[in-house]
């Protein structure tokens, strides 16, 4: 029982794509959605997925074709090392399923929780409005 | 050959992206190796004391466990590492020098049993005086290393180990009379700053995996500069270079923390040990107990005429740098080199020391030695543009060194416009400045730096091209996130005017990639490039010559132009010349190329990285907080093969200097750390981002490396702490003398200035 | 990366199996936001851990109108706080905490009960609770009472409870007129939080986030002397967001503005 949720996707599901840093719940690297919910798989035993729904990134792509999401943090090179990248993307995910059309203050706020050491935020806050906007107006598809 | 031309055009996506953004991208955090085991670091509990026993029974005898090393245990094996000072033991050998200072490694099948047993490691200790600060380390006659570790002709940086009191390393930087000109001076202005203990916070925290067989050792780790790693590896084991094979993927985060050797011996004394591949890894207080900045105090005296121009300047630089050299000298030296500022000093005086003290161990990071100085120097400059009168600005631009002037003698002059860039600050200031409100003061703050960057201008690039014409690029760089993969790619299409998409790039394995020095001191676009674009010569000249040699005419006779090769009256693709002369579908061309001290980068350094920063602040005079509404930084990188990319890595490193400038710093409360972990480590945030950022690049193609560039990276970190803490100092009434400028800081600063 | 102590889990959907099940050496947890890095950093080493979420009973909004209160679940999440309509309507400062705890991971799990029992400091629901005069229900396998959450939080990372007790229930009077909570949070952890009520006769006000305790105090209105009493005699924390003199100077500069003028 002393397996965490970050442990049981990386090492023994070998899904290397949540990452691990902080294991305070401050820098979200370790980010997947549970049941819709963002939650710091770091922290979290794995016994307590028994019975949910567990998005990570590997699983949000959709086949060869990149989430709107994805592809405006590409566009805007919201990302330098990446190691932040994934979690901020399931981050971003659990702030669309509670509130689809953010403003850049909700933006903000809900980003707050994440880290990043490379970017300087900026390019995250436009990759984030961009694919929010597309994924609005209909002009991308989740 | 259709030559890029916008930026918009130069900032294509990044090669890596699309594989990070999946969570397809590897680190080396996540790399494992067949049959491999798991170490635990056992870790020293005081900061100075003598190891009198380690007790490993239960450990060794707890389940899964396949060894536990401690130093007596490598035998046969140097003990020690450090490119510079060799002072590092891999594990503790007599004593303990830090609080975190390896002592031990317990290797097991798991890592939760290895974690276990490491539980069960019982170190006993003789305590000896902690030397907690670099002022107690130069007041006191203990001593933390008792021995002199000088081997001659050892290291790239001739330090001479001063055997006296704690000092790691000295030097300074001097040229006509200080003294003389001080006591003519018409003002002389004077200041100290404090500068904190910084940890990199890179991301993925230090790893590394080992695979050590007879004859051969095979690692993979977070390592900026694989060959350096290769090298000490090498020593360590007695393998000759080429049985040492140092593999980095994409690195979580550089920034210069990841310099040099960290893990890697660890890892690989535990594979040495049990006989199989071994993973060790960090968490953030052994990430912390690995390495961190140098912190610094420094002093600054400034003699003026009745110009206001600079007739003296005398620095004195001590740099705590913790319980191991191991970068430090070199960025005490750089530190030297960059305090007087991109000025004019007739006379010029910096003294520099780097102290051993009983903490983590102090290295590389971003900036390198300026912003230590910068911050006393350029305050300085306020402190007397206020005493005398003058706008900051103005008393700036009255001692800017031109393009084309010396700064140092012997050195490249200045390859820059710093005044060009310093208007664009201000304008850009000017434009959206505001007023005070009930409650917040608004100033603002100018900074300036002209960095000697560039390390070595060692560098080989080999650039392979294949039988239907694409090509693959290997080098040994790394990828850290500052976009090398991408831009070295952009400078092979440009060179050999092929498709971006058909050109592969290989970094950083040294069993493939050739000779890299370092990736760092902002080097890799100007010297890997410079070396790219000769790899891409060669591979011409060898188009040319193999294309003479089967049409059967004389290689002069044969031209390239526009990405074509023209031969006896012929037109060819270079792919149908590699495949004519090796016959079938077949064959492959490679270009080396190479950058030494010579033509181009023959002067040192081979460009100067400037950072010319300015920024607005706000400060809340009931709490102290410091909102950052305007921040506005100029990189003046001569050409910028990739601009999305140079903005992004000028984005981040101003953000690491607001860090430093407002929030960071590690705290020792005796022997220990009190906030190794980023709940108390406060590092800039989402809600941080200045409310506007104005970011330019300069272009003017003044540079030695590739179509004019220069490098970027730091620049724009250098002159940030100075610039904050000149706002600050302004909004406030009184100029700060230590940082980070929290909250609480800067309300102190208010009531010493409601005070006076 | 840290590990994990070995743990046994234990799982019950009854309450009276896990009152049986909890003590010092099985600990109750529902997130495990506070419990996960306590085990890592070896501050707690049980032999077991008991998994409250899957409880009947304890994940509950309920609103009492005859008591005007609302019953809270000891395992509502702090962002089913946030969003519950019942607690939006009677409870909307304590809602509006709720939504700022922490960030959006923590939120998911992190559950009031577990807030309460790990009594940090630096805690914005703590203080407003202790404001609303709110109470708790606790429970073990010998006997359920009732006490205050001013006396449940005893110090920092103190609670009143036996090893065998759990917190089941949080009663939350519904929010007077005059209520407003009002913090400096720069850092990971709020700073200084002041929940205050400016009433017609009296001025409520309790400090939290610097204390080691949400503390409070009801002066008459009007008297900044008493203010300045209660502010110079609080004990604040000395730590890296500030001296006990940095907190007590913005707490009295708040203070000094926010009781200025008539009660809006």
């Amino acid at each position: 029982m002393r397996t965490t949720a970050a442990e049981l996707l990386r090492d023994q599901l070998k899904l290397t794509g949540t990452k691990v840093s902080c294991e305070l719940q401050v820098c979200g690297a370790c980010t997947i959605l549970v049941n819709d919910a963002p939650v710091s798989s770091c922290c979290m035993l794995a016994c307590d997925l028994d019975g949910t729904t567990v998005l990570t990134v590997e699983g949000v792509a959709n086949g060869r074709e990149l989430h709107p999401l994805q592809e405006a943090f590409v566009e805007t090179n919201a990302l330098q090392c990446g190691f932040c990248t994934p979690g901020f993307i399931m981050m971003t995910l659990g702030l669309f399923a509670a509130c689809p059309a953010p403003d850049a203050a909700k933006v903000r706020e809900w980003l707050d929780g994440n880290l990043c050491r490379c970017t300087g935020y900026q390019p995250i806050e436009t990759a984030v409005l961009l694919a929010a906007e597309r994924l609005q107006d209909g002009t991308a598809r989740a | 050959m259709p030559e890029p031309v916008t930026a918009d055009e130069r900032s294509v996506r990044r090669r890596d992206a699309r594989d990070k953004v999946t969570g397809h991208a590897m680190y080396a955090v996540d790399s494992t190796m067949a049959n491999m085991a798991h170490a635990v670091v056992v870790r020293s509990d005081r900061a100075h004391a003598r190891i009198t026993n380690v007790d490993r029974q239960d450990a060794q005898a707890a389940p899964g466990v396949l060894g536990v090393l401690i130093s007596d245990d490598l035998e046969g094996i140097r003990k020690r590492f450090g490119h510079i000072i060799p002072d590092h033991p891999i594990l503790a050998v007599d004593k303990v020098r830090y609080y975190g200072e390896p002592v031990a490694l317990v290797v097991a099948e798991t890592l939760h049993e290895a974690s276990d047993a490491a539980d069960l490691v019982w170190a006993e200790y003789e305590d000896l005086p902690p030397l907690m600060t670099a002022a107690d380390a130069l007041a006191s006659d203990v001593l933390i290393h008792e021995e002199s570790y000088r081997e001659p002709g050892e290291g790239f940086l001739d330090v001479v180990p001063t055997g006296s009191g704690n000092i790691a390393h000295e030097g300074e930087l001097s040229w006509g009379d200080v003294d003389a000109a001080m006591a003519t001076a018409a003002t002389v202005v004077e200041n100290s700053t404090r500068f904190p203990l910084v940890y990199g916070f890179a991301m993925e925290t230090y790893n590394a995996v080992a695979d050590w067989q007879p004859g051969d050792l095979h690692v993979i780790s977070t390592a900026q500069h694989p060959v350096m790693v290769r090298k000490d590896l090498a020593k360590i084991f007695s393998l000759p270079l080429s049985r040492v094979r140092v593999e980095v993927p994409f690195i979580g985060g550089g920034y210069g923390s990841k310099s040099y050797t960290k893990l890697e011996p660890l890892a690989s004394v535990g594979s040495w040990c049990v006989g199989r591949p071994v993973k060790v890894t960090t968490d953030i207080e052994a990430a912390i107990n690995t390495t961190r900045a140098d912190g610094a105090f420094t002093t600054v005296r400034t003699g003026f005429d009745d110009q206001a121009r600079i007739v003296a300047r005398d620095i004195s630089i001590q740099f705590d740098t913790g319980a191991y050299a191991d970068n430090s000298p070199l960025v005490l030296t750089k530190s030297i080199n960059r305090a007087f500022g991109p000025y004019r000093v007739p006379n010029l005086r910096v003294r520099g020391v780097a102290v051993y003290t009983n903490t983590s161990p102090a290295s590389s990071y971003r900036g390198f030695g300026a912003p230590q100085g910068s911050l006393a120097a350029e305050l300085n400059l306020d402190i007397a543009a206020a005493q005398l009168g003058i706008d900051p600005v103005e008393l700036r631009r009255r001692n800017l060194v031109g393009p084309g002037e010396v700064l140092i003698a012997g050195k490249r002059p200045l390859d820059g416009d710093l005044a060009a860039d310093l208007d664009a600050v201000v304008a850009a200031l000017d434009e959206h400045q505001r007023a005070d409100e009930p409650g917040l003061r608004r100033a603002r703050g100018v900074a300036l730096s002209a960095s000697d960057a560039g390390a070595s201008p060692i560098s080989t690039a080999h650039v392979r091209m294949h039988a239907d014409g694409s090509v693959t690029l290997l080098t040994s760089s790394t990828e850290m996130g500052q976009g090398s993969r991408t831009a070295l790619a952009q400078i092979v299409a440009r060179e050999l005017g092929v498709e971006l998409s058909s050109v592969a790039v290989g970094q950083s394995d040294t069993l493939f990639t050739p000779f890299e020095w370092t990736t760092g001191a902002s080097r890799t676009t100007t010297l890997v490039g410079l070396a790219i674009q000769a790899a891409c010569d060669d591979l011409w000249n060898t188009l040319r010559a193999r294309a003479a040699e089967t049409a059967g005419c004389d290689v002069d006779e044969v031209t390239a132009r526009d990405g074509l090769i023209h031969a006896a009256g012929k037109t060819a693709q270079p792919a149908e010349v590699i495949r004519a002369w090796f016959g079938g579908d077949a064959g492959e061309f490679v270009g080396v190329g190479v950058t030494r001290r010579e033509g181009a980068t023959a002067v040192l350094p081979p460009f100067w990285e400037l950072g010319v920063v300015g920024v607005e602040v706000a400060v809340n005079v009931a709490t102290g907080e410091v909102t950052v509404e305007h921040l506005v930084v100029v990189g003046d990188v001569g050409h910028a093969i990739n601009p999305g990319l140079v903005k992004g890595q000028d984005l981040g490193a101003a953000t690491q200097g607001l860090g430093i400038a407002l929030w960071e710093e590690l705290l020792y409360e005796g022997e220990q750390l009190t906030n190794p972990n980023l709940v108390e480590y406060r590092v800039p945030r989402f809600r941080d981002m200045p409310r506007r950022i104005s970011s330019v690049i300069a272009e003017r193609g003044d540079g030695a490396g590739p179509y004019g560039a220069k490098g970027g990276g730091e620049g724009a970190l250098n002159p940030v702490p100075a610039a904050i803490a000149a706002a600050v100092g302004r909004a406030v009434g009184v100029w700060p003398e230590e940082l980070p400028l929290t909250p609480a800081r800067v309300w102190a600063l208010l009531q010493t200035a409601d005070r006076s | 990366m840290s590990v994990l102590p070995a743990l046994e889990l234990i799982r019950h959907t009854e309450l009276r199996f896990v009152l049986d099940a909890v003590d010092d050496d099985h600990v109750p947890y529902a997130g495990g936001t506070e419990l996960v890095p306590a085990l890592r950093l070896g501050l707690r080493r049980p032999t077991a851990i008991v998994d409250l979420k899957r409880v009947h009973g304890l994940t509950t909004v309920e609103v009492d109108a005859p008591a005007r209160r609302t019953l809270i679940g000891a395992g509502v999440t702090h962002r089913e706080l946030a969003t519950n309509p019942a607690v939006a309507e009677h409870a909307p400062t304590l809602a509006g905490a709720a939504a700022h705890v922490g960030n959006a991971r923590v939120r998911s799990t992190g559950t009031i009960g577990g807030n309460l029992c790990f009594a940090e400091p630096r805690s914005d629901l703590g203080c407003i609770l202790v404001a609303l005069d709110a109470s708790c229900e606790v429970r073990s396998s010998r006997a359920t009472r009732r006490l205050p959450i001013a006396d449940l939080l005893v110090g920092a990372f103190e609670i009143s409870l036996e090893a065998d007790e759990i917190l089941t229930e949080v009663a939350v009077p519904f929010e007077p007129v005059g209520l407003s909570y009002w913090k400096l949070q720069s850092f990971e952890r709020p700073t200084l939080g002041v929940a205050l009520i400016r009433g017609d006769a009296s001025w409520e006000i309790t400090v939290g986030a610097a204390t080691e305790r949400p503390t409070r105090v009801v002066i008459d209105v009007g008297d900044t002397i008493a203010v300045d009493t209660f502010v110079d005699g609080l004990e604040l924390s000395d730590d890296l967001s500030g001296s006990p003199s940095y907190k007590r100077a913005v707490l009295r500069t708040y203070l000094a503005e926010a009781l200025r003028g008539p009660a809006s």
